[in-house]
């Protein structure tokens, strides 16, 4: 059993899994959630639960409504339904204090460097103590050496590495990856797997909204299937009997649930 | 905020400097401060000359009254000119309020971009702190490229001889002014972008005041036999319209500054400071949901900048509003010739008739205006003033390359065709659609004021002409210039070369003017400005397939 400060103190580093003491509903709680462009119906009632310290994965075909549900729950959109994060409103500041994201499309500030970029966050975020993490994240994804270049002169691929690192500097206990593997090299996809696990075992909560499903076969602990703006399952990897989650996503995306 | 404010400016600040530098702006930089050496020893020469010949003359001002002595002007003479004055500051005050306003439709892809939507909008930070955090780096930028104004103050000093109270008094009235418009507009945008079903009634309730305004005071100038004086004295200059909040404190701290009333211009100066306080604690006050909107804006304004950056070429990135077509594809055009007759058919999308676009209608307003005002009011049909306005509005929205949008797409390169032939017939595609936007307003002019047609028809050509020779050096400089080239920079070069290549156009103009007539003069400086136009724009092809770096 391991210790560790209140999530919201100045020394927590990130939770382990005994911080029931802490906080009672430890959990991102989707509901109902429902999101309309016009009169295009993006998310319709989807429901979902993500205890913590689980790696939950957001599949769908192209059109889901799988980013809509990413920037719902990271606030960015106004919708109906109810978003809680640790019992909070997802949309308050002590909410967004434990929420993290990575999002799909990179975009960086042409004028500031990599290493500047982080700095950037560090004080965005008033963290403390975050110069070793810095270089600990940035040598993982093999920007170090790259640190003093600019933000426009990075390929797609680092741009995408710099918004990783970005995400976890905060050390966030909840963290929103939408589809976080796309222009990654092996190596960084790699690390990036490593780095979910280690997360999770930190007691992180992760959420990665993709497409590609083979590339989360051996991470996920729970799949939330979405199709055409509806969740269409709710699903534990103990709950799959037999058959990859491939073979189930298929299943139920294009023919009957088996 | 602070800490990350300080950050972001001094590290970018210090960035951008030391990309930009580089010896070409080395060059750039000594090229123009001879030119402002040259300008300045020239008006040296000139001011010791006039001095030489008026010795007694020189003296400072330190009133109204001495400027009055100077000048041998009466009391009424005196008396209107501040009336014009107060006035004239009024309206613009006024008119500085709704542009804030205003600003209320705006989307936040004018505020925030993408990197700030990944950045900042997750960070755990107040809505209001976020859009307070980007309008005050905004309103730094704006603070810092108005240091200009400091260059005035000796002219401010000499020319109209001001006190240094007064001139004090002006510089904190601009600073207040810059801060309260900011402000204005963030308020406007916090308020619409999260209550966005009211944001359609923005632009009408922005207008509104206006036309009122101007109904107002052509009914008072009819009331007052045509007195303008005695008109703007009632309406504007006089000391209950000093108790306007902001406008009026701004203005009345504006004119007792020029008076050198200067207790009373600290007095407004403080309620200005305190309208100020007041908006901000409104602000921070309000409810605030912009997210979704600035991220809609951002992300659009990314896609189209991303197209941009593939084609090599700046977009333009405002995104005309299109209706589908009822007319079905159309099937003119072969070759090169196909840009032209595309670009036409898709302003049946979004102009009314396929004639009547935003411009068009902006075009028909001015000139219903301002023939109603030369005809009903002021009492006669020249075409001059509405000729020169449209000239100003023409040559200054002439800004960007004209085929920004064709270059952003991959089709203009694929085209097996020569590139003058491509460039030709996209950009002559431009011209057309000014021609059909300026059209009906001239015509419409002539109709209100009885005006002659073809001299309302040459000073459309010369409209025209100024917007191919300006859309012409854009294009080319577009084209020419590497894409990194610095934007500041960029602007300065178009502004600089636009202007100095209209220079001898209109003393040609003049110079025929003398000789012949004023239609003569026009035709000529039309004619000049298109061979320039052509000339400058026959530079561009050749670079028109190299990648810029």
């Amino acid at each position: 059993m391991c210790r560790t400060a209140h999530p919201f103190s100045a020394n927590y580093k990130g939770g382990c899994a005994d911080i029931t003491n802490a906080v009672r509903k430890n959990m991102l709680k989707v509901d109902n959630l429902t999101k309309k462009y016009g009169k295009t119906l993006a998310n319709d009632h989807v429901s979902f639960e993500i205890p913590s310290g689980s790696i939950a994965v957001l599949l769908g075909p192209n059109g889901a409504g799988k980013s809509t549900a990413m920037k719902a729950i990271m606030g960015f959109l106004k919708y109906e339904g109810l978003i809680t994060v640790d019992g909070l409103d997802n949309k308050s500041v002590a909410a967004k204090r434990i929420l993290g994201y990575v999002p799909e499309i990179p975009a960086l500030y042409p004028n500031l460097t990599v290493i500047e970029h982080m700095e950037f966050i560090a004080r965005a975020y008033k963290l403390k103590n975050y110069k070793d993490n810095i270089i600990s994240l940035l040598t993982r994804m093999e920007l170090l050496d790259k640190k003093d270049k600019f933000g426009d002169e990075l390929s797609k691929g680092m741009q995408q590495k710099l918004s990783i690192c970005c995400g976890l500097l905060p050390r966030p206990r909840y963290i929103l990856f939408d589809e976080p593997m796309i222009g990654l090299d092996p190596h960084a996809i790699k690390e990036l797997k490593t780095i979910f696990r280690e997360l999770r075992d930190d007691g992180c909560t992760m959420l990665v909204s993709t497409h590609m499903i083979d590339s989360m076969e051996m991470l996920w602990d729970r799949t939330i299937i979405m199709k055409d703006g509806k969740a269409l399952a709710n699903i534990g990897r103990d709950e799959i009997s037999s058959g990859s989650l491939e073979d189930y996503f298929f299943a139920l995306t294009e023919g009957t649930n088996e | 905020m602070i800490n990350l404010l300080i950050y972001y400016v001094t590290h970018s600040l210090k960035n951008s400097i030391k990309r930009t530098w580089k010896v070409w702006l080395i060059v750039f930089s000594i090229f123009l401060f001879f030119i402002g050496v040259g300008i300045f020893a020239g008006s040296k020469a000139k001011d010791s000359t006039v001095i030489g010949e008026n010795d007694s003359s020189t003296v400072t001002m330190e009133s109204v009254e001495d400027y009055m002595e100077e000048d041998e002007m009466t009391e009424a003479d005196v008396r209107e000119m501040m009336v014009c004055i107060e006035s004239a500051v009024l309206i613009i005050l006024f008119a500085i309020v709704l542009f804030g306003i205003n600003a209320g439709q705006k989307n936040g892809a004018d505020i925030f971009t993408m990197a700030d939507v990944n950045f900042l909008f997750p960070a755990p930070m107040k809505p209001q702190t976020l859009l307070l955090y980007k309008t005050i780096l905004q309103m730094g930028l704006v603070l810092l490229g108005s240091c200009y104004i400091l260059f005035q103050i000796p002219n401010l000093a000499t020319n109209l001889n001001l006190s240094p109270g007064s001139i004090i008094c002006l510089v904190t009235a601009y600073g207040i002014i810059l801060v309260m418009l900011q402000l204005i507009r963030i308020c406007s945008y916090t308020y619409f972008a999260t209550h966005a079903r009211y944001r359609k009634y923005v632009s009408f309730f922005t207008k509104l005041p206006l036309l009122v305004l101007v109904i107002v005071i052509g009914l008072a100038f009819l009331a007052f036999d045509k007195d303008i004086f005695r008109t703007m004295e009632l309406l504007f200059a006089n000391t209950v319209t000093d108790f306007i909040p902001f406008i009026g404190f701004t203005k009345a701290m504006i004119m007792h500054g020029i008076e050198g009333n200067y207790s009373f211009c600290l007095l407004f100066t403080l309620l200005s400071v305190v309208t100020l306080g007041l908006l901000i604690w409104f602000i921070w006050h309000l409810k605030a949901d912009f997210y979704e909107d600035s991220l809609v804006g951002a992300e659009k304004k990314s896609e189209l900048l991303a197209q941009a950056e593939s084609g090599k070429i700046a977009a333009n990135t405002k995104k005309k509003k299109r209706t589908a077509s009822k007319k079905g594809n159309f099937h003119k055009g072969y070759g090169a010739s196909i840009f032209f007759f595309k670009s036409l058919h898709t302003r049946k999308q979004y102009a009314k008739f396929g004639i009547f676009s935003k411009t068009c209608v902006t075009y028909l307003l001015v000139a219903i205006s301002v023939g109603f005002f030369l005809r009903f009011v002021v009492d006669t049909s020249n075409i001059v003033l509405f000729g020169i306005i449209m000239v100003v509005f023409v040559y200054f929205r002439s800004y960007g390359n004209p085929i920004s949008d064709e270059m952003a797409l991959p089709y203009i390169y694929m085209v097996p065709e020569n590139a003058y032939r491509k460039v030709a017939f996209t950009f002559l595609a431009g011209t057309v659609h000014t021609l059909i936007d300026l059209l009906p307003a001239y015509v419409t002019y002539c109709l209100l004021t009885g005006s002659s047609l073809l001299e309302s028809l040459s000073w459309c050509l010369l409209a025209l002409s100024i917007d191919f020779s300006a859309s012409a050096w854009e294009m080319t400089l577009s084209m020419v210039l590497p894409r990194k080239f610095p934007a500041l920079i960029r602007s300065i070069l178009e502004f600089f070369l636009k202007f100095m290549a209209f220079l001898p156009c209109i003393l040609f103009g003049l110079l025929v003017g003398l000789f012949t007539n004023v239609s003569t003069a026009i035709l000529c400086i039309s004619l000049l400005n298109v061979l320039i136009g052509t000339g400058v724009g026959a530079i561009a092809p050749p670079f028109f397939h190299i990648a810029k770096e």
